[in-house]
């Protein structure tokens, strides 16, 4: 017994020692990554890694983060927080004495954790995946060193307005679920954007979900076209807005209708595409986008995918990988900018560095508002009468 | 004034889907007073049906309205079948093992659905190409005088024959007492798979009227459809054929004018409610007798 214990307070000490030998040495930046690698949503927290390593090599292929004039090759440090809030806070601390920055974590849940401990300890953290508001604002307290490259889905709402007024509308109609988050986000923002920039919201068509929708959706198709729209907007997800958009396309609406990211996908499959002619939606990327920027990206992406030698995470991937991949590998590049600008290592300066930063990135150039959150410029894609999609244009 | 009649047509129509729903329940309720819980997955399998046939006659280049017959047989023999494996045996059991066995059915129908062809929404086939006609400054769409006409003429079809024909007469004395009608010659048996044959056949040609009305459907189609279809039974008097057809254009007519008036959060509370009430007041329903019942 006497010999186990004392076995343990060795190994405690060691921990503790080891622990206390803290910070890395100077000649390497160390990357903090926590993401989902299994259990739920373990694809997205994949897809994000795959991001992170092509950018972290084509950083250290060219020497570096450069900070204060000196080029300092970059590391990452993975953890795998399996979803779950406490675990994620859990990896963190395990490394925290050994990062410079954090990279994380990939879904809202564990990154409202995340973000409590790093604004705790002054840790810069980049979310590239986390939509969720309250990471880096919540109940009234901004947490100042939390930041993110994607948008917050109430965004989306703000890229519609203009968009809206864009297309010179001036009647909007818009539907919202107010039982989904999601929509209701999106159709506020919209609204708040439309008196902004002086057109008329004629008519809000509210239901609670999909079952409600299909219910009212003769009701809703006279309302619509009553109110004599030039836009309509349907901030929603696939099956939600197939109805939608069947229903006045019968009745003989050839109008603008509009949606957010939610439309991912919503022709696939789908028997009568030439209903969605004039829609549009916005989204974060999109993988046939012919600006140089992205399609190197793409292309970079794929040619590591079928290089064997980088260690990436393939199966059930594709060589096409989701936005997500893109917006990871827009945070490593997102730090590497804030490094230069801060010209040291200290938590503080990299942080301030990153509030005042204007980055343009892959998935458009963004700054960050009084809550954090990215002011950023979204691709707009438009349907073919076959279904696929087509680049509209970045507002 | 013609949003209103706008409406009122949109109620009707869906009111008229709930109403040959109903009908299906009202039939099996009256003969064995079993409340079929898997009728409205029927009526799911019918729009799978209706959707695989209408593509193959489109390949064939037979005109696709041909699927109502398709999905007509092919739901009456998913009927028929239900009866003869599921609830035949249990005739003799508790009434409540027959429901549960019912419950059981649909669960098993929705998921093996899930299963074959993902809980997707599917888009509803086009089995006619309709456009609109105007009446003043009404707009009318073909598809609700279609659905509405089929209701017209099924219930009357459905009325002549339990009123005129052998077998629909037998119905009623299998109804009325099932053992007396045994006694009177009558093959109990035989009646009843009728009465399911019939149920489910309209549950088929209401799985063609939901396709034409909604533009999608998914393997749930049947658990909402059919609440609100049994409900409408219910309301209208269950074991009547025209409190089934009362029941169910109540239902759809009050859903499209909460949703146009009131605000579509408030559809299922707003009906559900009414049942409450009505039940109250009169619990055999609006056409229902109020027998009582000897012990």
């Amino acid at each position: 017994m006497k010999k186990v214990l004392s076995v343990l307070v060795l190994f405690l000490f060691s921990v503790c020692f080891l622990t206390a030998c803290k910070k890395n040495s100077d000649d390497v930046v160390k990357l903090g990554v926590v993401s989902n690698l299994s259990v739920a949503a373990q694809f997205y927290g994949e897809e994000v890694v795959n991001g992170y390593k092509l950018a972290v090599d084509e950083i250290n292929k060219n020497g570096g983060f450069e900070v204060d004039g000196k080029k300092l090759k970059v590391e990452l440090v993975i953890k795998d927080d399996a979803a779950d809030a406490s675990t994620a806070v859990t990896q963190y601390n395990t490394m925290v004495d050994d990062i410079d920055a954090v990279l994380g974590a990939t879904i809202t849940g564990t990154s409202i954790a995340l973000s409590e401990a790093c604004n705790a300890d002054g840790m810069p953290m980049v979310t590239p995946s986390g939509t969720g508001d309250r990471i880096t604002y919540d109940n009234g307290k901004l947490k100042s060193t939390v930041f993110r490259t994607c948008f917050i889905d109430s965004y989306q709402g703000t890229i519609l307005a203009k968009f809206a007024k864009d297309k010179d509308a001036k009647r909007a109609v818009l539907y919202k679920c107010s039982g989904s988050d999601y929509s209701k986000g999106i159709a506020d923002a919209f609204a708040a954007g439309a008196s902004e920039y002086g057109y008329t919201v004629v008519e809000t068509l509210t239901y609670a979900k999909l079952d409600d929708l299909k219910t009212s959706m003769a009701t809703f198709t006279t309302k619509t076209l009553a109110a004599l729209p030039d836009i309509v907007v349907v901030p929603d997800y696939t099956d939600e807005v197939r109805t939608v958009v069947a229903a006045l396309r019968t009745a003989g609406y050839e109008g603008v209708i509009c949606g957010g990211d939610g439309w991912d996908g919503v022709t696939e499959g789908y028997d009568h595409p030439a209903y969605f002619l004039n829609t549009f939606y916005a989204t974060a990327i999109y993988p046939n986008d012919t600006t140089e920027k992205v399609a190197q990206f793409y292309a970079k992406y794929k040619a590591a995918f079928n290089d064997s030698s980088y260690d990436f995470y393939r199966n059930g991937h594709s060589e096409v990988p989701s936005m997500f991949a893109a917006l990871a590998y827009d945070a490593v590049y997102l730090y590497a900018e804030a490094f230069k600008k801060a010209g040291t290592k200290d938590n503080a300066e990299v942080v301030k560095a990153l509030k005042a930063i204007t980055f343009d990135g892959v998935t458009g150039s963004l700054t960050f508002d009084s809550k954090n959150n990215p002011q950023k410029s979204a691709p707009i894609l438009t349907f073919k009468a076959d279904g696929s999609l087509e680049y509209y244009k970045a507002l | 004034m013609s949003q209103f009649f706008q409406y009122l047509l949109n109620g009707l129509s869906t009111g008229s889907i709930y109403a040959l729903v109903a009908l299906g329940y009202t039939m099996v309720y009256g003969i064995i007073k079993l409340i079929n819980f898997a009728h409205g997955d029927i009526i799911m399998v019918g729009a799978f049906v209706a959707l695989g046939s209408t593509s193959i006659l489109v390949k064939l280049g037979l005109p696709p309205v041909l699927c109502v017959i398709i999905t007509m047989v092919a739901t009456g023999a998913l009927g028929f079948l239900t009866e003869k494996l599921a609830y035949k045996p249990l005739r003799k059991a508790k009434r409540i093992t027959a429901l549960i066995t019912a419950i059981a059915i649909s669960f098993l129908l929705e998921n093996l659905f899930a299963i074959r062809f993902s809980s997707r929404d599917k888009t509803s086939p086009t089995i006619f190409e309709l456009g609109s006609f105007k009446i003043g400054n009404i707009d009318i769409q073909w598809k609700l005088v279609i659905i509405i006409s089929i209701l017209v003429i099924s219930t009357s079809a459905l009325t002549l024959f339990v009123n005129r024909t052998r077998m629909g007469k037998a119905m009623k004395a299998v109804s009325e007492n099932p053992d007396a009608a045994s006694l009177m010659g009558i093959n109990v048996d035989t009646t009843i798979s009728t009465t399911f044959i019939i149920g489910a056949a309209l549950a088929g040609l209401a799985s063609v009227m939901y396709v034409i009305y909604y533009s999608s459907f998914n393997n749930m189609l049947g658990s909402s459809l059919g609440i609100k279809a049994f409900v409408a039974a219910v309301l209208g008097g269950i074991g009547l054929i025209p409190g089934a057809v009362l029941g169910g254009l109540t239902i759809g007519v009050i859903e499209n004018m909460v949703a146009a008036y009131i605000d579509p959060k408030w559809i299922d509370i707003i009906t559900f409610s009414i049942l409450i009430f009505i039940l109250l007041v009169k619990p055999s329903g609006i056409l229902g007798k109020n027998t009582k019942e000897k012990v």
